[in-house]
């Protein structure tokens, strides 16, 4: 049985066996991004516990297309909420959620490249900062790992991620830019 | 079993325990999948998966399922209990208006009924004194006595038929040593006390036949 059908079962017996299923799969990735942001393993787990007793109540009522992405952000709130209910003020860094709202985004429509295209990518590649463009180069083109990039420029792995990220976000804005001005 | 594979990859890629390849596929991997990306950078802050944490965790989940259908079969109870709380609620309330209505017309015959034998006998009364022997005679008169047995009277043996009754009467104009016969095992005690208490008599021998018969049922009247 699939996500879809679970979540459809759940929805008209409220059963938690179903639910269970549905959840199980995804406790210790959820508990990895509790940690992201608790830095305690037992707040986390006891997150991972807690988000279960909300989606309870929430998925008979929420119309949730996609389950995997909905209980990402979905945690993420939880944890943020959490956080400043605990008056801890969340570290979050604005760049990375950035990035993943819009990966959510372009998700949607895919975008059909043709092989023009890559010929405006070498210029959008040179419109990126030095840093972002070394990054984007090394890793998706000479396919070369973060540590290996982070070695190799002397930089923080951490760095290496968001460079990439931002990277890859300001490259895909850059592309469509010139793909719908043409 | 996904989830497994996925945790294990984790788990190689914070301890370096990956080839360089490997590394480079489950950043990439990571890079359209935040939430992958979201949990590998937890697990990094932790240092690597926990095998033990996370069974645990599955158990307090499985825990959490199973008791479900304990509190479930709770809550169905209580709400069970209520409906027969209810149920019976409603039954009492029934039973108690069935009888109110039951009770109070009938209070209200009684009276009526009360007032029925007051004001009119229900019985007919007929005197007959045996010549004879009998020499007693009510002071008034034999209408005395019947209108003694019409108003006081009440009957609660519910007899009609002849009535043999014989007594002495002493100097005070007391009757005493009064029999009636008429039906056995019947000892017509009303209708002694009215004999002996309630009318004086001349004479000093009595031996009378009294006839009763209903007039008609309570209805009639």
């Amino acid at each position: 049985m699939n996500e879809k059908e679970l979540l459809l079962q759940y929805k008209s017996t409220g059963s938690l066996d179903v639910l269970g299923k549905l959840y199980a799969p995804y406790m210790s990735l959820l508990y990895g991004v509790c940690f992201k942001y608790f830095q305690d393993a037992e707040q986390s787990q006891d997150a991972v516990m807690q988000i279960f007793e909300e989606l309870i109540t929430k998925l008979k009522t929420h119309e949730v297309d996609n389950f995997k992405s909905w209980l990402h952000v979905y945690t993420k709130n939880y944890c943020l909420m959490q956080l400043r209910r605990d008056k801890r003020r969340p570290q979050v860094d604005i760049e990375e959620n950035l990035y993943e709202s819009e990966q959510k985004l372009s998700d949607v429509d895919e975008v059909k490249w043709e092989e023009r295209d890559f010929e405006k990518l070498e210029g959008c590649l040179q419109s990126l900062n030095a840093e972002q463009e070394q990054c984007v180069r090394l890793f998706y083109l000479e396919q070369k790992c973060y540590k290996d990039i982070a070695d190799e420029m002397g930089l923080d792995l951490n760095k290496v991620k968001s460079a990439i990220q931002n990277g890859k976000r300001n490259l895909k804005m850059c592309m469509e830019n010139k793909k719908n001005g043409k | 079993m996904e989830n497994n594979y996925q945790l294990s990859r984790i788990h190689n890629y914070v301890h370096g325990l990956m080839s360089r390849d490997e590394m480079h596929a489950l950043e990439r991997e990571a890079l359209d999948d935040p939430f992958l990306q979201d949990a590998i950078d937890g697990y990094r802050l932790q240092n690597g998966v926990d095998a033990k944490q996370l069974s645990l965790l599955q158990q307090r989940l499985a825990t959490r399922v199973q008791e479900q259908s304990t509190s479930r079969n709770k809550r169905f109870y209580s709400w069970q209990r209520l409906a027969v709380g209810m149920a019976a609620g409603v039954m009492f309330m029934v039973v108690c208006t069935l009888l109110l209505i039951k009770y109070l017309p009938q209070n209200k015959m009684a009276t009526e009924f009360t007032e029925v034998v007051v004001s009119e006998s229900t019985y007919e009364y007929n005197i007959t004194p045996n010549n004879n022997k009998n020499n007693v005679l009510p002071i008034g008169g034999w209408e005395i006595l019947i209108d003694k047995l019409k108003s006081n009277y009440s009957n609660s043996e519910d007899f009609e038929g002849s009535l043999y009754i014989t007594f002495k009467v002493d100097e005070h104009h007391k009757a005493y040593d009064i029999s009636i016969n008429g039906k056995d095992s019947v000892k017509f005690e009303e209708l002694q006390d009215i004999i002996r208490n309630k009318i004086k008599w001349d004479g000093s021998e009595a031996d009378i036949i009294l006839d009763i018969s209903k007039i008609g049922s309570y209805e009639d009247i």
